[in-house]
């Protein structure tokens, strides 16, 4: 006998609709829903992946698997201390086994953590590779495309309603073990995350350094200086040197002044001339450069002075120029764009040494 | 912690707070979903915006401050020679819009030290966040979009695929380790921008959960017909490298984006706006059943290919768009400061016109 529509609607158009109608959305206690046809079943699973309340640190556990919930967070824990962490990471994945329940879709879980913890044993915790079991984003599968695929939307959709809340706390089940072997594997790789990304800053602080700290350069110094710079496809640091090129700045000249000697500003050419260091963290050491100069200082020398400057640790510069007219002046000079940026004070100094 | 979601911008002057609209946009439209909205943004995703401008602004402030202080004084000391030399230097007023986003793309794309600087910025900031992120069992994910495409592309292949500096040791961050969930890039230009390696041979790539060189699980590119920067070298992976790659579960196949509600089509709105962009987007991020095909089929009965700002003058809009493809598909990233001064020419008629930029 047909039984009628509206005796079978009630019951699933009414758990839908009290799950999906909740003000506050899915929330982490509904681990333990009942839901009876596959769309609303799904779309909890769903929910609650997204919220990470499957597995993640922190969020309840069902009921069956609080132990081995409990375990990973204890190895988990930043607070923890583990005499031997690879020890407990293995234990932790053996027990995952233990409790995994039987099934194909569980078979494919077990398959690929055995696999994993394999790996870690034979080549290391470099080879722990915790992506491999986060489900595809939006989806309820995982290992998607490899031949241990677990589709679980599907997996709902063909016990459901008959079946539907075993099934999904079976889904439940093995999207929470899931989650806690690949905390177990992340937790692995926490020392050479660290250890990398103590390193990547002190390459940043060096670019930094490089960038603020290095003798400025024009477009054309930083294109001829990209040029020797190696392209890469990975993270480098600075170069410990620079070639400079045709860089102009402002200078000093110490000059005969009738009262005595004194500064006359310059401006300076640098023709062509090397700069190098090297480095010691993030801070530029031992800095040492040369160049040949042109000098401009105006006024009743307006021939072009030639000659030469060191560029020496504490972002000093001295030289001497050569003129017909007064043979060899002293030349003093600070990066210009140094100068007028964070370098301002050492260019006051020298004027009011001068004067 | 929810699902970490970084916003990477594109070319132009980004200063702080620059994510706010991009920010604002996307929880405009998630509330427009009724199980989405049953909890705020903030509880589903933590948005981490990722800058990289101030490098560029840095550089270009001190070019312009140089030119200023050795111009006057060349001056002053009839330095003629060093006069004209830095004289150039003017040509990058940085108030000036074409110049300030075509700088961006010359200084990154055309010096490698600057580029490599960037790179190492940009990892960094993304390694700390992904970082927490694997300790609190949180997926991760890249919105990107223009110039931070080609950015997101070299950063992260650098991210996967460095060991620790002066040491053969692993990261942490190779792909098997810290793969992305979603990559998603609007206005795609990395391949236009491509140095080391190649776009497509990258480990950026998508490919199955954890598999090596396989950078994440999902990529979602979106393009539009009318983007005059996607006509150089376009980022279309027919044969990417392999099966797996192009396989459409990873990275599906969207037909090019051809609605025109905004002049400006490149920018970052004008393509979130579309539902074909987002409800993929916030699927992928949430879960699928977060938006419903009814849902979707009705975000896109209500949305016109022809925005209802423009009225009548949309094929007026359309005819300035057409006119700022300036480059060939031939053409270089060389080209990108002709296509902004043509977009920006587009842009400026609509302004003018009272129509939505």
């Amino acid at each position: 006998m047909r039984r009628p529509v509206g005796f079978l609607l009630p019951a699933t158009v009414l758990a839908t609709a009290l799950l999906a109608s909740s003000p506050l959305g899915a929330q982490c206690d509904d681990l333990s829903a009942s839901p009876t046809d596959a769309a609303t079943a799904a779309s909890l699973l769903g929910e609650l992946e997204s919220l990470r309340c499957l597995g993640s640190p922190g969020k309840p556990c069902l009921d069956s698997l609080e132990a081995i919930c409990a375990a990973t967070d204890a190895l988990t824990n930043d607070d923890a201390t583990h005499s031997d962490p690879a020890a407990a990471f293995f234990a932790v994945g053996e027990a995952i086994l233990a409790v995994l329940p039987p099934g194909e879709k569980e078979d494919h879980l077990r398959l690929e953590i055995r696999r994993s913890l394999v790996a870690v044993q034979e080549e290391g915790e470099a080879e722990a590779g915790p992506a491999r079991f986060r489900p595809a984003p939006g989806e309820l599968v995982l290992f998607r495309t490899e031949t241990t695929e677990i589709d679980l939307e599907r997996l709902l959709a063909g016990n459901c309603p008959a079946a539907c809340p075993q099934t999904y706390r079976r889904s439940v089940t093995i999207l929470t073990l899931s989650a806690l072997y690949r905390r177990s594997l992340a937790e692995l790789l926490e020392d050479d995350r660290e250890r990398f990304l103590a390193g990547l800053a002190t390459l940043d602080a060096r670019w930094e350094t490089y960038f603020t700290q290095a003798r400025s350069q024009y477009p054309w110094e930083l294109a001829v200086n990209s040029i020797r710079f190696r392209r890469s496809s990975v993270l480098v640091g600075p170069p410990s040197d620079q070639v400079i090129l045709l860089h102009p700045s402002l200078a000093l000249e110490l000059v005969d002044g009738g009262d005595g000697e004194e500064f006359q500003d310059a401006v300076v050419l640098e023709l062509a001339g090397y700069h190098r260091w090297s480095w010691k963290g993030a801070a530029i050491k031992r800095p040492l450069g040369i160049a040949a100069v042109a000098s401009w200082r105006g006024g009743a020398a307006d021939e072009v002075g030639w000659g030469a400057i060191a560029h020496l640790p504490r972002s000093w510069s001295l030289g001497a120029v050569y003129r017909s007219a007064d043979d060899l002046t002293l030349l003093v000079s600070a990066d210009l764009a140094k100068l007028f940026t964070n370098g301002r004070g050492v260019y006051e100094r020298v004027i009011g040494r001068g004067e | 912690m929810p699902h970490l979601l970084f916003l990477v911008h594109g070319m132009g002057a980004h200063p702080d707070g620059w994510e706010q609209p991009v920010v604002s946009k996307l929880a405009e439209l998630y509330d427009r979903y009724e199980a989405l909205s049953r909890k705020p943004i903030a509880d589903r995703l933590s948005i981490v915006p990722i800058g990289y401008d101030a490098i560029f602004r840095e550089i270009l402030k001190e070019w312009a401050e140089a030119n200023e202080e050795i111009g006057s004084k060349a001056d002053e000391l009839e330095a003629g020679q060093v006069s004209q030399l830095v004289s150039w230097l003017q040509q990058g007023d940085l108030d000036d819009f074409a110049w300030s986003h075509a700088a961006d793309v010359l200084l990154y794309r055309g010096f490698s030290l600057v580029r490599e600087r960037v790179k190492v910025a940009v990892a960094l900031a993304m390694a700390r966040d992904i970082a927490v992120a694997i300790e609190a069992d949180e997926p991760w994910s890249v919105l990107a979009h223009s110039l931070g495409t080609a950015i997101t592309h070299d950063s992260l292949h650098a991210l996967f695929t460095s060991a620790i500096p002066s040491a053969d040791l692993p990261t942490g961050f190779a792909p098997h380790q810290a793969q992305a969930n979603v990559v998603c890039t609007l206005a795609n230009v990395s391949r236009a921008l491509q140095t080391v390696p190649p776009a497509y041979d990258s480990a950026v790539k998508p490919g199955p959960p954890g598999a090596g060189g396989r950078g994440c699980q999902l990529f979602l590119n979106f393009a539009h017909k009318l983007d005059p920067f996607l006509v150089p070298e376009p980022f279309d992976p027919i044969v990417w490298p392999d099966g797996k790659s192009t396989d459409e579960v990873f990275f599906p196949r969207i037909p090019r984006l051809e609605h025109i509600h905004r002049v400006d089509v490149h920018s970052w709105l004008h393509y979130l706006e579309h539902p074909r962009v987002h409800i993929p987007l916030f699927r992928a991020l949430t879960w699928k059943a977060a938006i419903t095909q009814q849902e979707e089929a009705e975000a896109l009965a209500a949305f016109p290919t022809i925005g209802p700002g423009l009225g009548n003058r949309w094929q007026d809009a359309k005819d300035r768009l057409d006119g700022a493809q300036v480059a060939e598909p031939a053409a270089t990233w060389k080209s990108f400061p002709a296509i902004w001064d043509a977009l920006e020419g587009a842009r400026e008629w609509a302004r003018g016109e009272g129509l939505p930029v």
